[in-house]
């Protein structure tokens, strides 16, 4: 029984070794080009298994901060939440061992859809 | 008393007495006679009458004094012919000493100021010097009767010359200088500013000279010649402003007759000089001119430049210097071009050429011109203006008759068409001519009177569907200082097509107020225009309009087309009220102040059969049956457009064959000037038929249009509300609808750029469409599918546009299929297009469009049959103008999952793996200001074994050359091969025209491996089968590969490149540092110059591909040759089977192979490659080892020692013989054959006392590595020495020795196993047999010996070493 204990403990280590998320930090530019306006950002992407947390925070003018919630497969990541500013964000592209670009829409509420893109490079 | 010697002496006294008072007297009389010649009256009446004494000479003074050294006089009149001057004071210093004793008169100096000088020339001629005389010159009356010098002269004062009783010319002078003798020219420095009448009043209308005078005397006292040179400047005339010129004049009094030369010299610009003399026995002055002018004389005349003109003249005046009467005969020529200089609308106009005459006389009171003709031509000859005299005449009494005829011949209508250019209509091949009688009336007003009509013939006409045009009207015109009119009562326009339009033009303009007046009256047929049938409209015109300033008042207007069925007009648009706009603004003026109705239109069964001309050959039939629109003004100042009977079409068909409609429309509007506001609205309804191809789909289709707007400004319309929807059937679901819940503005802004502003987005609607209604402009591609309703949102801000999609663009159900091949199948595709787009469009000075966005395709997803397929987004930005369009940069993320996309056959067909997902990501610009990105990663693709193969990452990063349609930038592609990646790295350019991607630089890559390459490529590489072959039977590569590829396997690469290569490893083998040259051409890949290092050895060669297309037993033909070095055999032993101890071949070995295939895909070329192969080796050992070799053998030469077994011992040594074999020749020629199969035709190893010859095969093994392919040997063993020996004595060789002295083994050897590890346990059994006497420790031994051998074999060959 004790062994068998021991069996199970060793596995369940083993399983959370390999199971541990992983942070992915990116900095870089957003660009809204609705409005022709760029600003900082940073991208903190904690990925689980195929299941990714993002953390974004944008300077202004393009002021926004909140979590971001979507997948990541194969190096196609796709990103949805809502920020502390009430915006709706979706972040779509391609992640791979550089960098992060691809498009996004802003859904400001009363507003029509903002377009714009994004390159977020790798800070590891 | 006085005695009378008193009185003798008082005689004597008297005597001396009366000749002293004589004395007395004569000195008294004396003293008073030259005191009185110091008295200033005296000497001044001496000075008169000597004066007096010059026939037609003057002198009067105020006050005159004179010393022993001068002159002083105050009031001094002067006069002498045609000279009259006053000067107060005047002071001449004189040398009285020069008079007395050399009879000059030497004036020291002589100051005068303000010197009043009055020149008449005309009296000059009435004044000889000698009475009875003629006039001989002006010289011949500066004469003195005294020698006489002027030291120096200071003068200044005023000079005034009379013509006719009148002062022309008044003007300051002053004069200094001096010097002048009887033998010495004096020289005297001028200036002179005066003014004419003959300039233009203004401020400074001065014409200034200075400059030097010389004056020469002659021998009688007199001037022989005044020679004048200075610099001439000359007021500006109006906006002429001439140059500054040089003036010479010479009076020239030394020859017979007095002599004058004028020139002035303006440089390039011009010149004009005067030679003559006087005839003084005709009293005649006569003499020549000439001139030339260029345009640059004229320059500052105009403010644009003039175009290039040159003439210059030649002529004889003769002038009458008593009667002032004069003859001039004049000629010259002249040339002009460049006229677009001065007005870039004449650029068609040529140069001309031209040349004229003229007999010009003054007689009395008569100016003649008895003959003048000009004539120019243009240098390409094809057009003349002449202007001929009539008659001579009098230019100060012009007759009322005609004097001259004015003649043009050939004028190309062409260069009217600069004038025609807004109109983007051009007039050709034609040319007007005409002929007038011109007469000029007493008040300077030309009058042209046709001779031959006006006429151009055969206008062709372009950007206007009109046929040959002819012009034709007889005219008068007059034109004159104020105005100019044009009167063609009978004006006919005709065409070859059979228009005719006649009728009456009368038009004025005004100079002077640019009023320009058009009274006309037409009527006529316009066939070309309205069509040939009997319903073609003849029309009526009748109108006149003025056009003042800017307005433009129509006061008549009454326009009728009446068709042939139809007693009554069809249209018919009458103004019962003058109406006046303003040409600025286009706004009606001074509308009546009661309510009135200004115009009135009126549709009656108007045809419009015509129209099917201006609508690109779609025939058009029907009618507008009615309809009727008045514009009246009201009480409060405004226009109002009612339409009380709305325009209504019948029967309207459109096409062949005919679509059949009917419109109504009804527009409306309140015009308020004096704001400057219209309030329109609109309506239309209309059926309209079929849309082309939709009988099955849509059917007839009802539209409805409504809108109220007003304008802001002359160039906004704000649109209030408006509905725009195209539907099946009136009232149902909108196909297509705009609707705008708010109002918005359109039109253009104060700066002519196009805007649009919303308050609330626009709303457009798009209702369900069948993707059918596009199958017939789907030529050759069958689609099936639904497009589901697709809603977007239209913002606006000034020139910034937003496309927002409310829900997706979705394709439901989409089927395509082309020439029978499916496409796609049970596809649903969906994504939200949007856009953003800045547009800059104006209208003026003309017009231009530029724009810029990005257009937008987000959250694009298909699937295929339920199954995901692809995830798309794509974010494109372009800009452009009018003429073209331009990709500028792009962002697009893309994910595809093959395995839906390998449901369709035609993607298993073209290799598409089962499995996989390819992420791509293009990223940048297309302009190339920027870099353009792009990465790609596939994975999960499987081998057809199930095993996944390594994922595949490409990506490369550039610059995009728009010029050269190409990218350039660097390439690397990276394969996660474990546990080493493998790479490679090349910069390439990408030839977007020739799609060919040319690589530019070595290919560099530290690892690459080729089997995990090879297995991906396998992956992706398609294998044609039989038409009716299942999938299954596809999958397990059947044989039938002769589909031809359709093009060389390495595709779009090309170019020739270094390859430096770390390691490429196809394991168990690996090639070190390769290096070598790649060529990929359009039909040919060539890899030449191979080297590296393999097992040791030196691994080199190379090969070739060359594409033959069509070729039916395979496109790609394969040749090449490779050859290894000097390699390790040991090494390859130990490479491929590591723990193998049995048996091994170490020596250095030469391989030479040639290669040859064909096929249509590179895993053909391999796998069905032709090769042949010799391997040569020495210097080496070969092992045959049993495990524990030495302990057997030791223990067999130990036991037969011991049990005195001769058998024993022989086995003892012939294993320590086998453990260690020299090779002295290896010997190995082969084939491969296309089946792969491998046939060695010789297999040769001699060792000293050892020798094999065999022959065998390794069986194709399709996927096996060769060395673990099963091999088939067949070896003879010949032996001699102590092998022979032991193996004799074993029993097991023949008795025959043959040359070599080697003996045969009596049965052959055969191994079998993987080629790499063969078998050896039959050498074994057969050594077992020989001795199968022997018991006990042999039997032991040799049982022991098998048992190692066997195990120490891998478990699958032990599998085929069992099996039979």
């Amino acid at each position: 029984m004790n062994r068998l204990r021991l069996f199970l403990l060793f596995v369940c280590s083993v399983g959370a070794v390999i199971a541990a998320p992983r942070v992915i930090t990116l900095k870089g530019e957003l660009t809204n080009t609705t409005g022709d306006v760029s600003a900082a950002a940073q991208l903190v992407l904690t990925v689980e298994g195929e299941n990714v947390v993002a953390k974004l925070v944008t300077a202004a003018p393009l002021t926004g901060t909140g979590e971001l919630h979507g997948v990541l497969e194969d190096g196609w990541c796709h990103l949805r939440g809502v920020l502390e500013q009430g915006i709706t964000m979706r972040l779509r592209g391609g992640l791979n061992e550089r960098d992060f670009r691809g498009t996004y829409l802003a859904a400001v509420p009363g507003e029509l859809l903002q377009y714009g893109r994004f390159r977020l490079v790798r800070k590891e | 008393m006085q005695p009378p010697r008193a009185s003798a002496s008082l005689e004597k006294i008297g005597q001396k007495r009366r000749w002293l008072f004589f004395l007395g007297g004569m000195l008294a009389g004396g003293g008073v006679i030259v005191a009185l010649l110091f008295t200033p009256a005296v000497q001044g009446w001496l000075l008169k009458r000597y004066i007096a004494a010059q026939p037609g000479w003057r002198l009067d003074f105020t006050r005159f004094s004179a010393g022993p050294n001068g002159v002083r006089a105050d009031g001094v009149d002067f006069a002498m012919p045609g000279i009259e001057a006053r000067t107060e004071p005047l002071r001449v210093q004189i040398a009285p000493t020069q008079l007395l004793r050399s009879r000059q008169l030497r004036i020291e100096k002589v100051q005068a100021q303000k010197v009043r000088l009055i020149i008449t020339p005309e009296k000059f001629a009435t004044s000889a010097p000698t009475p009875g005389l003629p006039f001989a010159g002006l010289l011949p009356l500066l004469q003195l009767p005294v020698s006489w010098a002027v030291d120096r002269a200071d003068l200044d004062g005023q000079i005034t010359l009379n013509e006719g009783g009148a002062s022309v010319v008044v003007g300051d002078f002053k004069i200094q200088g001096g010097g002048l003798a009887p033998a010495q020219r004096g020289e005297f420095t001028y200036e002179l500013s005066f003014n004419s009448t003959l300039l233009p009043l203004a401020p400074d209308n001065h014409v200034r000279s200075h400059g030097t005078v010389h004056l020469t005397q002659t021998g009688a006292h007199g001037i022989a010649r005044i020679e004048l040179n200075g610099e001439l400047s000359l007021p500006a005339y109006g906006a002429l402003k001439l140059p500054g010129a040089k003036v010479h004049l010479t009076i020239d009094g030394t020859q017979p007759n007095e002599g004058y030369r004028l020139e002035l010299d303006f440089g390039e610009a011009g010149r004009f000089a005067f030679a003559g003399s006087i005839d003084a026995a005709a009293a005649k002055l006569l003499g020549t001119v000439e001139w030339t002018v260029r345009d640059s004389l004229l320059a500052g005349a105009s403010d644009s430049p003039l175009p290039a003109v040159f003439t210059e003249g030649t002529g004889e005046v003769a002038l009458d210097l008593e009667s002032i009467d004069f003859t001039a005969k004049l000629q010259g020529r002249f040339t002009g071009k460049d006229w677009a200089n001065y007005l870039p609308e004449l650029a068609p106009v040529p140069g001309f050429t031209g040349d004229w005459s003229a007999a010009l006389a003054r007689r009395g009171a008569q100016l003649r011109l008895d003959r003048f003709s000009s004539r120019a031509e243009s240098t390409d000859g094809s057009a003349e203006i002449a202007l001929q005299l009539s008659a001579p005449v009098d230019l100060l009494k012009l007759p009322t008759s005609p004097v001259a005829t004015f003649t043009v011949r050939g004028l190309p209508v062409e260069w009217a068409n600069p004038w025609l250019a807004d109109s983007e209509v051009s007039v050709h091949d034609a040319a007007f001519s005409g002929q007038w009688n011109v007469a000029i009336d007493s008040a300077f007003t030309a009058h042209f009177q046709s001779i031959e009509r006006a006429q151009a013939t055969g206008i062709r006409v372009e950007g206007f569907p009109a046929p040959l045009v002819n012009i034709d009207f007889p005219s008068t015109a007059t034109i004159n200082a104020h105005a100019f009119s044009l009167q063609a009562p009978v004006l006919q326009i005709d065409s070859a097509a059979g228009d005719k339009v006649g009728g009456d033009l009368q038009l004025s303009y005004d100079f002077n107020t640019e009023a320009t007046a058009i009274d006309t009256r037409m009527r006529g047929s316009l066939p070309s225009l309205f069509g040939r049938d009997e319903s073609r409209p003849s029309f009526s015109l009748d109108t006149r309009f003025t056009q003042h300033g800017d307005a433009l008042r129509v006061e008549r207007l009454r326009l009728e087309l009446l068709d042939g069925r139809n007693a009554s007009p069809s249209f018919a648009m009458v103004l019962h009220h003058p109406l006046t706009l303003d040409m600025n603004t286009w706004w009606p003026v001074g509308l009546p102040a009661a309510p009135t109705e200004l115009l009135q239109m009126e549709f009656r069964a108007f045809a419009l059969d015509w129209a099917g001309q201006w609508t690109g050959g779609v025939p058009v039939v029907g009618t507008i049956a009615s309809g009727g629109s008045t514009l009246s003004s009201t009480a409060e100042g405004k226009l109002r457009l009612d339409t009380p009977k709305a325009w209504q079409t019948d029967a309207l068909r459109l096409g062949d064959p005919a679509l059949t409609a009917s419109l109504t429309v009804r527009p409306e509007a309140t015009i308020a000037p004096a704001e400057k506001l219209i309030q329109a609205t609109f309506a239309l309804g209309a059926n309209l038929p079929d849309w082309p191809h939709s009988k099955d789909t849509f059917g007839p289709l009802h539209a409805d249009l409504q809108f109220s707007a007003q304008n802001h400004g002359n160039s906004l319309v704000i649109i209030d509300a408006l509905e725009f929807g195209v539907s099946q059937t009136a009232g149902a679901k909108a196909l297509v609808s705009l609707h705008a819940d708010q109002p918005f503005i359109a039109g253009l802004s104060d700066s002519g750029t196009a805007v649009l502003s919303t308050l609330a987005p626009l709303k457009l609607s798009l209702g369900e469409l069948p993707l059918a209604w596009l199958q017939p402009w789907m030529e050759g591609i069958e689609i099936s599918g639904t497009l589901a309703p697709a809603e977007w949102l239209i913002a606006s801000q000034v020139t910034r546009l937003q496309l927002r999609p409310t829900r997706p663009l979705a394709i439901e159900n989409l089927n395509v299929s082309s020439d029978g091949v499916e496409l796609l199948r049970q596809a649903d595709v969906a994504f939200y297009p949007g856009l953003d787009l800045t547009l800059i469009c104006t209208t003026a000075p003309e017009f231009a469009l530029g724009f810029e966005g990005i257009a937008r395709m987000d959250d694009g997803v298909v699937k295929i049959a339920g199954r995901d397929a692809l995830d798309l987004d794509v974010a494109l930005r372009f800009l452009g103008d009018d003429t073209k369009v331009l990709p500028a940069g792009i962002e697009l993320t893309s994910r595809a999952r093959l395995s839906a996309w390998h449901e369709l056959a035609w993607l298993q067909k073209q290799g598409l793996p089962g499995a996989g997902t390819l992420v791509t990501r293009i990223n940048g610009s297309l302009l190339g200001e920027a870099p353009v990105e792009f990465w790609t990663r596939l994975s999960g693709v499987k081998t057809d074994a199930g095993a996944e193969l390594a994922p595949l990452e490409i990506s490369a990063r550039g610059k995009v050359d728009g010029v050269n349609r190409s990218v350039t930038g660097d390439v690397q592609v990276m394969l996660e091969t474990r546990p080493q990646r493998s790479d490679a790295a090349f910069a390439a350019k990408l030839d977007l025209r020739e799609a060919n991607l040319h690589i530019a630089s070595a290919l560099t890559s530290r690892y690459l491996d080729a089997a995990a390459m090879m297995n991906l490529v396998d992956a992706f590489t398609s294998v044609p089968a039989a038409a009716d072959a299942p999938v299954e039977a596809v999958a397990s590569r059947a044989p039938a590969r002769t589909t031809s590829s359709g093009g060389p396997f390495w595709s779009v690469l090309r170019g020739a490149f270094d390859l430096n290569v770390g390691t490429v490893e196809f394991a168990p083998y690996r090639i070190d540092q390769v290096t070598g040259r790649l060529t990929l051409g359009d039909d040919s890949a060539v890899i030449s110059n191979l080297h590296g290092a393999m097992f040791a050895g030196e691994w080199s060669g190379g090969a070739r591909i060359d594409y033959v297309a069509d070729d039916p037993a395979g496109d790609h033909h394969l040749s090449g040759a490779f050859n290894i070095a000097q390699f390790q055999s040991a090494r390859v032993v130990q490479t491929v089977f590591p723990d193998n101890d049995l048996a091994s071949l170490d020596a250095l070995i030469n391989v030479e192979a040639t290669v040859a295939a064909q096929g249509n895909r590179l895993p053909d070329l391999l796998n069905q490659a032709e090769a042949r192969f010799e391997a040569d080796g020495s210097q080496g050992l070969v092992r045959l080892k049993v495990p524990k070799q030495d302990l057997v053998a030791t223990a067999a030469v130990f036991g037969g020692t011991v049990l005195l077994s001769p058998e024993l011992r022989a086995l003892g040594r012939l294993l320590k013989k086998f453990s260690e074999m020299p090779v002295e020749t290896l010997r190995i020629t082969g084939a491969r054959h296309r089946s792969g199969e491998i046939v060695l035709d010789a297999f040769r190893f001699e060792s000293p006392q050892a020798r094999l010859l065999g022959r065998g095969q390794i069986a194709a093994d399709d996927g096996a590595p060769l060395m673990k392919r099963p091999l088939m040997l067949s070896l003879d063993l010949a032996a001699k020495d102590e092998t022979a020996v032991i193996l004799g004595g074993m029993k097991l060789l023949n008795k025959e020795i043959d040359g070599a002295g080697f003996r045969g083994l009596k049965d052959p050897l055969v191994l079998r196993g993987p080629a790499g590890e063969p078998d050896t346990r039959p050498l074994y059994d057969m050594l077992a047999r020989a001795v199968s006497g022997s018991k006990g420790t042999w039997g032991f031994l040799m049982r022991k010996v098998q048992a190692e051998v066997l195990k120490a074999q891998p478990v699958a060959n032990r599998k085929t070493a069992d099996t039979p």
